[in-house]
């Protein structure tokens, strides 16, 4: 595995504190594999010379700079922003659960970043809101990469303490972003209901492109449980002792049908889910959201 | 419940581990915070039910698991009583204990009924380990069949066993089995084997009307014998017995107590062979020794006992054999004896006094020791009266019969001939006539016929007549003696008188005697000698007959039965052809009558040294017919009567040495009054009326005393000997397949007692461990299911389902 890769994996991840770093490292890494850029300037603004590097788009080589010196160089332009990226980032208690690497929040921020760093590295807008029963934090749109600095900021304030209204937090961000853009959930969705799904349908309906990064950890999926537990509800008071094993399956059928409808409503509503493990590298990530992001641009 | 190993017992507290491994997982659960609480509360709800059950069963199942491992290995043996509310019936077991002589054999470290008694223990305590209700029935062969009738027949009759109440003879009758059947058997223990050759058909007739009354309860019967070839060969009466319990549905098993055959020497007979016995009068003995086996042996040295019963100082001595003065005669050897052979020998013994004394013969000791002994008694008189009419007032012939028979000084016969007339005979009753040992009528030519009558009584119930025809005989006489002496055949002459005739005189000289011998046992000394011993007799006068025509002695008819036909014989015919001795069958007595007087006008015959060998014989054979029994097989029941007149009715009975004990039974009598004055004895194996030890004494072999007083305080003593079955010295077995194969279609199981006794426990244990083991893997197969089913093991298409 080349070393650019290795920053994707949750363990390699879970070394690195600040979220900047992180946020540079899974992109870099994710990009250094790629045969295309991803990058999809329109600007005419010329800025620099840059030596081609694999992966780089060969109508941006400058054949004449070949011609005078035998090497291959792109032109760089100053692009304009050509997409605006909202981050919804679920801060509830329960994202807070993981035994793995990364807790759900972790993995679900770590998410952020990464997306925020590689829309800003090709100019779009980013911005970033942190909710659980309210919106905590809010960040507006900016394309700079300044706007990096506060969006990574403002993950590492959030502790995932409150319950979750994503309903009301649905409605707040319709009504906050009256403009089209690509919206980001990155969710547990535990709690989700059928008004949350109806919440989700409103916001797609009124024009935004959504991508749900559905995050679960593998204890969620697996339920590996087989001592006698006591399990104590993060975001509710409620607490059960029990034997596990004896609750398996019927604990994993009732998360199938939870799954299965989260997965019929996104379907339904042509909203791109992406239903993640807190143990799967990030490229899964960042690959939807590329793909969300050209279609996205496409019906631009 | 009981175990093997009863402290592990203790173990059955580990049922309670998995109750506190439970109870402890309730108090260790792990905290664990937890966000999808929804999907597990709704978990939960749709299977709170059914997880608290299977939790509960899974509990259970282990606690039984637990519980079913400790008793395994604290081996339970009890019987557990409560599986019978299950609809198992009740197990109904009838042993049936072969007790006869062959029993006794003792070729391994024990008897073959000691064998037998403990695998019945075996049996018991394997029945008693098993699981639902049993039953048990004990029953002797010897008890359930008439001892009587064992005397008569091997082959019991079937009226007499079913006429036997089987409360009366079992030993144990439909008893429960106890947890500890031991003490059931306490009472058999203590018995032995008895000498009778008894069939098992009495004691299968008497369980089976129980089996067909008991159709609820499922019935095991089981033999417990030698299986020997001579009972089981030809077993047609025993599977005949046996059809009622093929037909009832029982289960019949074969338990051999003696698996293996081998050598064995029996004595198979000991009597006087002689007819006279009386003080000083040799009496030689013949004892036959058979070897029943299979090799012949040599050297065999035959002790022979006597146990003479006078003076003064006799007293009942119970510890030994017999109470009389013991002499031991030199050893009889046997030199060579052949498989399957017997071989006679002769003893000479000679009682010097009167008294009821006794024989015994005594083999060296070998597996089988009842028939290595066999004893006879001799009831010895001073004398033999003999009772001579002498119809000649001459007294000629008397001159010649008791110089004959009483020669007097040194030369004793045993023989008291006294001389009456005619007339005694019919003044005098039978019962006085019984006191003679013979009669010999000598020229009587008339006779009242009431002392013909008295004759025929006393010839008819075993006494011996001779008639001496001759004398002056006129056509009268002759008319007399074929109208009440004949009695067209009937009476006392088997042939009618034709009258006196002269015999010529031989025109050859010495070359033709004129008596001429037939085989027979009154002239077998003079038979087989290469000249004549009549040489130098003449007859020179007899009575004709009217059947001319000596009888053949193929035709010998020798009829005891008083109803027969009336037979004779021509024993010795003259020169010419013409009867001169015949020999008459008249009821169960014999009638020897001489065609010739004893005058030497009829014949020289008396003054030739054959005339002494003949009377000396023809007395005997005479005697011989009413002559008390010297011995008889066990189990025959013993009659004596007395007079009231001369002794006093209180006896003192001393039995055989029964079984294992030492000393012999005691038993104190008062004689019944039969007809004034007879008093009358009697003594039967009775199992109603008798102990254990005293059943089991009358039938064992040896010699039964009879002690009592006579008037005057002076002691007598009375004998009987009974000697065991020779038959039941014929150890030689039957193979198992041979035995089955005779059965067929009645099917038995046959196994050896050795391995019933050893594996019917351990079998039990095997069968308790069996159905525990089944009952663990039931369990642990239930323990497993309900984990399986209490985990919810996550079906693989349901996680790839949630992974994709």
């Amino acid at each position: 595995m080349p070393d650019s890769k290795k920053y994707l994996h949750p363990e390699a991840i879970r070394r690195i504190a600040p979220m900047e770093l992180r946020a540079q490292r899974i992109v870099d890494g994710f990009l250094s594999g790629m045969h295309r850029s991803p990058y999809f300037g329109q600007s005419v603004e010329f800025v620099q010379h840059r030596q081609y590097v694999p992966g780089d788009d060969l109508r941006h080589i400058d054949w004449k700079v070949w011609g005078r010196q035998d090497r291959l160089y792109i032109k760089q332009y100053e692009e304009d922003t050509n997409l605006r990226c909202t981050l919804l980032l679920d801060a509830s208690e329960s994202m807070s659960y993981g035994r793995g690497a990364l807790t759900k929040f972790d993995y679900a921020a770590t998410i952020a970043a990464s997306l925020a760093y590689l829309a800003l590295r090709q100019q779009d807008a980013v911005g970033l809101t942190v909710f659980d029963t309210k919106i905590r934090s809010k960040l507006p749109w900016r394309s700079s990469r300044k706007h990096l600095q506060s969006i990574y900021g403002a993950l590492e304030q959030q502790q995932p303490t409150e319950k979750t209204d994503l309903r009301g937090i649905f409605r707040e961000v319709q009504e906050s972003y009256p403009r089209r853009c690509l919206m980001i959930l990155i969710t547990d969705f535990l709690g989700a209901d059928e008004s949350t799904l109806k919440g989700l349908a409103a916001l797609r309906q009124s024009g935004h492109d959504c991508l749900v990064f559905h995050v679960m950890d593998d204890d969620e999926l697996d339920f590996p449980f087989n001592d006698p537990t006591r399990f104590e509800g993060l975001e509710a008071m409620d607490s059960l002792a029990c034997n596990p094993r004896a609750l398996r399956e019927g604990y994993l059928e009732a998360l199938q049908r939870f799954l299965d409808r989260i997965r019929r409503a996104c379907a339904s509503y042509k909203i791109d889910y992406q239903l993640t493990r807190t143990s799967q590298p990030m490229d899964a990530a960042l690959t939807a959201f590329l793909a969300s992001r050209m279609a996205h641009m496409r019906k631009r | 419940m009981q175990f093997v190993f009863q402290p592990l017992a203790w173990g059955f507290l580990l049922v309670l581990v998995p109750l506190l491994v439970h109870l402890i997982n309730l108090l260790r659960h792990r905290r664990q915070p937890w966000a999808a609480m929804d999907f597990l509360l709704e978990s939960y709800r749709k299977h709170k039910r059914w997880v608290w059950m299977k939790q509960l069963l899974l509990l259970l199942s282990r606690m039984a698991v637990m519980a079913v491992l400790v008793a395994m290995l604290a081996q339970w043996v009890s019987g557990a009583r409560w599986l019978s509310i299950f609809g198992q019936s009740i197990t109904h077991h009838y042993l049936l204990l072969d007790d006869s002589m062959s029993m006794g054999d003792s070729s391994q470290a024990t008897t073959a009924y000691q064998t037998g008694l403990r695998a019945i223990a075996g049996l018991l305590q394997s029945v008693a380990d098993e699981q639902g209700s049993h039953r048990v029935t004990i029953i002797r062969y010897s008890r359930a069949t008439n001892p009587n009738s064992a005397t008569e027949s091997s082959s019991s009759d079937p009226k007499n066993s079913s006429s036997i109440p089987a409360d009366t003879v079992a030993d144990i009758l439909m008893q429960t089995v106890p947890t500890n059947p031991a003490s059931l058997l306490d009472r058999l223990n203590n018995t032995s084997p008895v000498a009778l050759d008894v069939s098992p058909t009495g004691a299968i007739q008497l369980v089976a009307p129980l089996i067909r009354n008991a159709s609820s309860e499922r019935a095991n019967v089981y033999l417990i014998s030698d299986f020997r070839d001579k009972d089981w060969r030809q077993s047609q009466a025993i599977r005949s017995s046996m059809e009622p319990l093929k037909a009832a549905a029982a289960e019949i098993h074969l338990i051999d107590c003696a698996p293996t055959a081998h050598e064995n020497l029996s004595l198979v007979g000991l009597q006087a062979d002689q007819e006279i016995l009386a003080a000083g009068v040799p009496v030689m003995m013949k004892l036959e020794v058979r070897n029943p086996g299979t090799t012949t042996l040599r050297n065999v040295n035959v002790m022979v006992k006597l146990f003479e019963y006078d003076g003064e100082n006799l007293e009942p001595l119970p510890d030994r054999f017999a109470s009389g003065r013991e002499t031991q005669l030199p050893p009889v050897v046997v030199d060579t004896i052949a498989p399957g052979e017997t071989v006679s020998r002769r003893v000479q013994v000679i009682f010097s006094s009167a008294g009821s004394h006794v024989v015994q013969a005594v083999l060296p000791d070998d597996p089988l020791a009842d028939d290595n002994s066999m004893a006879c008694v001799l009831d010895v008189a001073e004398g033999q009266q003999l009772l001579i009419i002498d119809g000649d007032d001459s007294r000629r012939g008397w001159f010649y019969l008791n110089a004959t028979l009483n020669p007097g000084g040194m030369t004793r016969t045993g023989w008291k001939p006294i001389a009456e007339t005619p007339a005694f005979l019919r003044d005098t009753s039978p019962e006085t006539l019984d006191a003679y040992a013979g009669i010999i009528l000598l020229n009587v030519r008339s006779m009242d016929l009431r002392a013909i009558a008295n004759l025929e009584a006393y010839v008819r119930s075993g006494g011996g007549l001779a008639i001496f025809l001759g004398g002056s005989l006129s056509s009268a006489d002759l008319d007399r003696f074929n109208r009440d002496w004949y009695r067209r055949g009937e009476g006392l002459l088997p042939l009618t008188l034709n009258g006196v005739t002269d015999l010529p005189p031989s025109t050859d000289g010495a070359a033709s005697p004129d008596i001429v011998p037939v085989s027979h046992p009154i002239f077998a000394p003079l038979l087989g000698l290469s000249n004549s011993p009549f040489q130098l007799v003449r007859v020179s006068r007899y009575v004709q007959l009217n059947d001319q025509k000596v009888k053949s002695s193929i035709d010998i008819e020798i009829e005891i039965d008083g109803n027969a036909t009336p037979t004779w014989q021509t024993i010795a015919a003259l020169r010419d052809g013409s009867p001169l001795m015949i020999d008459r069958g008249f009821g169960n007595g014999r009638v020897i009558v001489v065609t010739t007087a004893l005058d030497p006008q009829w014949t020289n015959w008396p003054q030739d040294p054959t005339f002494v060998v003949a009377m000396l014989k023809t007395m005997g054979y005479l005697a011989s017919f009413r002559s008390l029994e010297t011995s008889a097989i066990v189990g025959t029941p013993i009659d004596w009567r007395f007079s009231s007149r001369e002794m006093l009715p209180e006896v003192e009975v001393l039995l055989g040495r029964s079984g294992r004990s030492v000393a012999r039974s005691p038993l104190s009598l008062t004689a019944t009054m039969v007809s004034d004055p007879l008093l009358a004895v009697h003594l039967q194996a009775d199992a109603t009326s008798q102990t254990e030890e005293q059943v089991q004494a009358m039938l064992s072999p040896g010699v039964t005393e009879i002690w009592n007083s006579t008037l005057q305080g002076t002691r007598e003593v009375k004998n009987f000997a009974r000697n065991a079955p020779s038959i039941e010295g014929e150890l030689k077995k039957i193979s198992p397949s041979e035995l089955t194969a005779g059965l067929r279609p009645i099917e038995a199981k046959y196994r050896i007692a050795d391995s019933v006794a050893s594996t019917t426990a351990l079998a039990g244990l095997t069968n308790r461990q069996g159905l525990l083991l089944a009952i663990l893997i039931g369990l642990l197969l239930l323990e497993q299911f309900l984990a399986w089913s209490a985990s919810y093991h996550l079906p693989k298409a349901t996680v790839a389902k949630v992974l994709s």
